[in-house]
């Protein structure tokens, strides 16, 4: 049976660049606390007439030029996001047009931040399966159009852009070895938009903050923490790894005291954990992808190292992925 | 909008709308509102500097401040100096 290697990757992030600074809508003592509370320093925003798809495009043909292979030759595409163009259609059959990716099937993935975990196994099981022998992966996201501008508690974190991966079938020791995903249902509304679907449509909405992001912070640090770490984890034992032969860990990018937290616990140099929320916030379920890609072109990681990616967010839901570069 | 506890109750009440029909007086703590935290602080210092122009101090929006305090300093919005 085959498995999903990563042939080639591609990340976009818009060009314009928000500095804490700019953020005048709050008190200039509240700004410092930005960065102490997350690490943030400043984040990218797409136009005002820049949509999900369009952010998915760019990432998706940098990854498609760098792995040589035509946009005709794939045959699906996965694309996670929580901040879709539109609820319907999926924002992926936008991006198949645009891509001009004519012979694959298209669909959409919602696992808010959790998306890369479940959109790199989804692509494993396909490619397993023996359905495709090849799937890109793109996440895309624009959170600063569906956040509040004057919540403190959410805005100043999140910032726009889009990572793709492209799986290709190869032999059983490369690629995705093992995958963990988890889902908490219960928690439903610790992070989520409240309103705009069937269960508050907008004519029944009576505050209009109920169109936009809403999270439970001390909630979902202690969640991160907690399941970021155990998740790793159970990966590892799962898989019978040891975890000092992990050449990089790539979790979301939701918070730098997350991730040294996650760190900590594990017992791992914060050193082995790749991070650039400082540069982006966090940008959801791009944020892996884009970590990844950035890792591959600094040369932090290469041709044969193992990894390990996790994510942890709105569903609850959370997941890790063991990958043989 | 004028300095008095039923403004700054309703202004509580609109930034924390999870309160829902939670009484909230004069001897609540601010700590006791949920999803209290520093962020939600600087969402009230905000909405108390629209409403009233007037920015409070972070310090002084503590999980241990009652709604009280936070009237009384706006009243005289002397600067404030946190508690070593």
């Amino acid at each position: 049976m085959a498995n999903a290697a990563i042939k080639a990757t591609g990340s976009y992030v818009p060009e314009n660049t928000i500095h804490n600074e700019a953020l005048e809508q709050f008190p200039k003592t509240a700004q410092l606390l930005i960065s102490q509370k997350t690490g943030v320093i400043s984040r990218r925003h797409a136009d005002p007439d820049q949509c999900t798809s369009d952010l998915a495009l760019p990432a998706a043909r940098r990854c498609l030029e760098k792995g040589d292979f035509a946009p005709g030759k794939v045959e699906a595409i996965i694309l996670s996001t929580s901040s879709p163009d539109r609820i319907q259609p999926a924002t992926a059959v936008r991006l198949q047009y645009l891509l001009e990716a004519v012979n694959a099937f298209a669909f959409d993935i919602n696992s808010v931040c959790s998306g890369s975990t479940y959109g790199i196994a989804l692509a494993q099981s396909l490619i397993r399966s023996g359905m495709c022998t090849n799937v890109l992966y793109v996440a895309a996201e624009i959170y600063s159009k569906i956040l509040n501008p004057k919540d403190f508690a959410t805005f100043p974190y999140f910032g726009d852009g889009s990572g793709a991966i492209l799986f290709t079938a190869q032999e059983e020791s490369q690629g995705v070895l093992g995958s963990l995903l988890f889902t908490d249902g219960s928690k439903h509304n610790t992070i989520c938009i409240p309103g705009g679907g069937t269960m508050l449509p907008f004519e029944n909405m009576q505050d209009t903050k109920a169109a936009y992001f809403q999270m439970k912070g001390r909630e979902v640090y202690n969640f991160a923490v907690s399941k970021g770490t155990e998740v790793i984890v159970r990966l590892l034992k799962k898989n019978q790894i040891p975890i000092d032969t992990i050449k990089c860990f790539i979790c979301h990018q939701a918070n730098v005291n997350v991730i040294i937290k996650i760190a900590e616990n594990l017992g791992v140099s914060e050193d082995k954990f790749y991070m650039n929320m400082f540069r982006y916030g966090n940008m959801a379920s791009a944020s892996v992808p884009i970590a990844l890609n950035e890792a591959l072109e600094k040369q932090i990681i290469g041709a044969g190292d193992l990894i390990v990616t996790a994510a942890f967010g709105g569903g609850l839901s959370w997941g890790a992925n063991l990958i043989q570069l | 909008m004028q300095i008095s506890s039923e403004n700054l109750i309703a202004i509580l009440h609109d930034v924390f709308p999870e309160c829902g029909d939670m009484t909230i007086s004069q001897e609540t703590q601010l700590g006791e509102l949920p999803e209290w935290d520093s962020m939600a602080a600087v969402n009230l210092q905000t909405s108390i500097l629209q409403q009233f122009q007037i920015e409070v101090p972070l310090e002084l929006l503590a999980d241990q401040t009652t709604v009280q305090e936070v009237i009384d300093f706006l009243h005289n919005p002397v600067p404030h100096e946190a508690a070593c």
